[in-house]
């Protein structure tokens, strides 16, 4: 009896073989004494195990029990995605390292930078150091009002001191005559 | 919020505790960044400082080329100043956006630094030969142009108009 003839019984015995093909192993069975020992002795062993499996008692209740299960299993699958898609895969986590070294350049010209100084009225060049303070100016102040307007008048020479630069009235007077 | 929420919760939940903190301090130091760059450029509006060289002088300039002073700012000086003839030597506009100094070359010998102290005030330096010649505050209240000028060799003389806008 081969191997295939054999799983056939079994079949046969747990009731699990085919209408079309058990007809025939019945046939087998009555006529191939080989055959129908296997049979009973399959039937012995299926009788010997039935109701005999010891039963396990959980101590919660049975949905409590199942939640369990399901917050396990909900907790790995979570879990499993974590890893799957990682923080250093992330566009952001991507950006944020070369966004790091703009802002660190930022930071640093924020503190670092100088008055830039135009050379031609239009370009930049590098300040002087602090300059000295012009000592010996005398300064005219004046303000318009009406035209809002501040007037600082600076000389560095003696001789020009008492030299106003605004106009005089009188000679204005002179004029409109 | 809700994706903020969510975000909040994954990063908190994060296991791997090196890259969550390289993130954190990356992080802090992009803020960080922004809001110096912030604070630093864009706390004040945009002020505009136009610079005008002005040559003064009671006769007509003998050099044809010399361009004359805007007629606006010509009757403008000729109310206060005593000379009859203003003409435009150089012209230079500045952009005070920050809290920094600016500066600007006027003449081979000028400098003009200005520096917007608050919404309402600047200073303005000249300095003349390397050497400080006027420091002081301006209220924009108060002030729409300055005019600092001195004395040339010839009875005629220089200004550097600012006109704040």
């Amino acid at each position: 009896m081969n191997e295939e003839t054999q799983l056939k019984l079994l079949a046969y015995v747990d009731g699990e073989l085919p209408a079309n093909e058990r007809t025939g192993i019945e046939a087998l069975i009555a006529k191939d004494s080989e055959a129908a020992d296997l049979v009973a002795e399959l039937h012995w062993c299926h009788d010997a195990t039935t109701g005999t499996e010891a039963e396990l008692k959980v101590p919660e209740s049975r949905e409590f029990y199942w939640s369990k299960i399901s917050r396990q299993i909900e907790f790995e699958s979570k879990q499993a995605e974590r890893s799957a898609s990682s923080l250093s895969d992330k566009w952001w986590y991507k950006m944020l390292i070369p966004t790091a070294g703009i802002a660190a350049i930022a930071l640093v010209l924020t503190f670092t930078a100088r008055p830039p100084v135009s050379q031609d009225g239009t370009g930049t060049a590098a300040p002087t150091a602090s300059e000295p303070v012009f000592e010996d100016a005398n300064v005219y102040e004046y303000y318009d009002e009406q035209e809002k307007m501040s007037v600082i008048w600076v000389t560095t020479d003696d001789s020009n001191e008492l030299d106003s630069p605004t106009r005089d009235p009188l000679a204005d007077d002179d004029q409109l005559q | 919020m809700s994706w903020i929420r969510q975000r909040a919760i994954r990063w908190l939940t994060m296991t791997n505790f090196s890259n969550r903190s390289l993130a954190f301090y990356l992080t802090l130091l992009v803020m960080a960044g922004l809001s110096s760059s912030a604070i630093a450029g864009s706390a004040h509006s945009a002020l505009k400082v136009d610079a005008t060289l002005v040559w003064g002088s009671k006769d007509v300039a003998k050099d044809k080329k010399l361009a004359p002073a805007t007629k606006e700012l010509q009757t403008k000086l000729r109310k206060n100043l005593k000379w009859e003839h203003y003409y435009r030597i150089n012209k230079s506009s500045l952009q005070l956006a920050d809290l920094k100094p600016h500066r600007t070359r006027m003449s081979k010998e000028c400098i003009l630094e200005v520096k917007r102290l608050s919404e309402t005030e600047v200073n303005v330096k000249l300095i003349g030969e390397g050497k400080i010649v006027v420091n002081r505050r301006h209220s924009l209240a108060k002030d729409n142009s300055v005019v600092l000028g001195g004395p040339g060799k010839h009875k005629d003389a220089w200004f550097v108009v600012l006109q704040f806008n």
